[in-house]
């Protein structure tokens, strides 16, 4: 039998989920909504169509193959390493058969991220069409100056800089780089793994231990 | 019908929290790791189920929201159930769910017995391993409730701190919530119902009582306190009716094949997905 005070409490309770119902609808679910729209009128479906259609046109010809492994670069890897320091506003000037190629032949562990694998975005929808500037450029959308009015805001309404700050293309969590370019998000997975492996070393073998020690208990015979 | 005398362990409001806790915690699990193996066929059925990847998320977001509310109910409830006026005996007497120095001893000397080195603890109200189950869950649902509000919400969170910790938001989610799925399938279910002295199901928090023998043989320390503060006939239960005994191993049983089934599952599923 219910006291009066849980009977209140129930009470109240179904009262405040009746009030807190409307609210519940997630904020995402109307950001995807949005970003269809803006996109169907923006263009940059059509930059995307348009790399897919060279692409397949080349490859259906015959007459050429493209070696999406093979490398791009007309320099080594020095130069490289000195040229992609300097912001620019195109960053794949230069590159052998750049209009051909998908962006994952050089960017490989980019489409690894949530917005690619559940929103499908592709990569020119927020850095923008061809010539694509670096990020540190401040032609590109994705610099940090108008990254969140650019890029972000497109789906997700009334996102400011400090939103833009989240980091799409996340580091592994647990590379020994990432202590160094995300440390939040290095020592957060450090303690999460942690906390896992020291639950579970404490009580996989106090549960082993009872199951068995549990067959060598006599079991009092029934009344 | 079971005629032996019993004794009541939970009470009616404890076993409603309990099942409220049951049925949103596999609602979550199951959505969510939809939601995580959203780039496998096998993610893609579970979402299925639901009616698709935003409706699925609507579903996470709902079951959330209500198991959060239980917990908050729980919360006053157990406000009710302290005694204010001896604060301390209530807080860390035999009845209290707060951990205390026994509990540290009884854990050591509970190792000792599975090696034969010790006898058994003669444990009182609640035993250590029903403390930590408690307070696992009592920290892991406010922390993956507010992890879960900061991802429901985003924009809103970025104009309270840095965005990026939206990305630690995210991890903590996932992996509290990876750490309680396998701790309540591997330890909670398979432990508690699968081994010799409970097998095939533990009933206690369904039907609310045990045999008065049993409580003896688990928890003596307890039964001798409530015999000599006279008290036992006031926890008297009577066994559960035959239908409502098949209903709750029906129940019990649908929820440990599909906790087993995620996690089987998801062990191997696990490395096909794609975000880290």
């Amino acid at each position: 039998m219910l006291s009066m005070p849980e009977r209140t409490i129930q009470v109240v309770w179904l009262f405040a989920l009746l009030l807190v119902l409307p609210q519940l609808t997630s904020a995402q679910q109307q950001d995807r909504d949005r970003y269809r729209v803006r996109t169907a009128t923006s263009g940059t479906d059509e930059a995307e169509a348009a790399v897919r259609r060279y692409r397949d046109q080349l490859l259906s010809s015959g007459r050429y193959e493209i070696d999406d492994a093979a490398g791009t670069l007309p320099y080594g890897p020095t130069k490289g390493d000195a040229i992609r320091s300097v912001p620019r506003a195109d960053a794949h000037a230069g590159l052998k058969d750049y209009p051909y190629r998908k962006c994952v032949a050089c960017h490989e562990q980019a489409p690894a991220n949530i917005h690619t694998i559940r929103a499908n975005n592709t990569c020119r929808q927020c850095h923008g069409g061809d010539p694509i500037a670096s990020v540190e450029h401040y032609y590109s959308p994705l610099n940090p100056i108008r990254r969140h009015a650019y890029a972000c805001a497109k789906c997700h309404e009334g996102a400011n800089a400090s939103f833009a700050t989240y980091v799409v293309h996340e580091p592994m969590p647990s590379a020994a780089d990432t202590r160094n370019t995300f440390p939040a998000l290095f020592y957060s997975d450090r303690l999460m793994f942690w906390l896992i492996v020291g639950v579970f070393l404490l009580f996989i073998p106090h549960s082993v231990g009872w199951w068995i020690r549990e067959w060598f208990t006599k079991k009092k015979p029934e009344a | 019908m079971d005629t032996a005398p019993r004794i009541r362990r939970f009470t009616g409001p404890d076993r409603s929290m309990h099942l409220w806790l049951i049925l949103t915690f596999m609602v979550l699990a199951v959505t969510g790791t939809g939601r995580m193996f959203f780039s496998t066929d096998w993610g893609q059925a579970l979402l299925a189920l639901f009616g698709g990847y935003d409706s699925a998320t609507r579903i996470h977001i709902w079951a959330g929201w209500l198991m959060t509310g239980g917990f908050v109910v729980h919360i006053v409830v157990m406000l009710t159930r302290i005694d204010w006026r001896h604060l301390g005996r209530s807080l860390f007497g035999p009845n209290s769910l707060v951990p205390v120095w026994r509990d540290l001893k009884e854990f050591g000397q509970r190792f000792a017995w599975f090696f034969g080195l010790a006898k058994s603890p003669r444990f009182e109200r609640w035993t250590y391993w029903e403390k930590f189950d408690y307070w696992a869950v009592f920290w892991g649902v406010p922390l993956l409730f507010i992890s879960g509000l900061m991802l429901i919400y985003p924009v809103e969170t970025s104009r309270l701190m840095p965005g990026w910790v939206l990305n630690v938001a995210s991890l903590i989610h996932r992996a509290e919530a990876i750490l309680a799925v396998s701790y309540i399938v591997i330890v909670h279910l398979l432990i508690g119902h699968f081994r010799r002295s409970t097998f095939p199901l533990n009933e206690a928090m369904f039907s609310g009582s045990v045999p008065v023998e049993k409580a003896e043989e688990e928890k003596l320390d307890w039964m001798n306190r409530l015999k000599r503060e006279n008290s036992l006939e006031q926890l008297s239960a009577s066994a559960p009716a035959t239908w409502y005994r098949v209903l709750y191993f029906l129940f019990g049983y649908a929820v440990i094949i599909l906790g087993l089934y995620l996690l089987i599952a998801g062990g191997y599923y696990s490395q096909f997905i794609q975000i880290h």
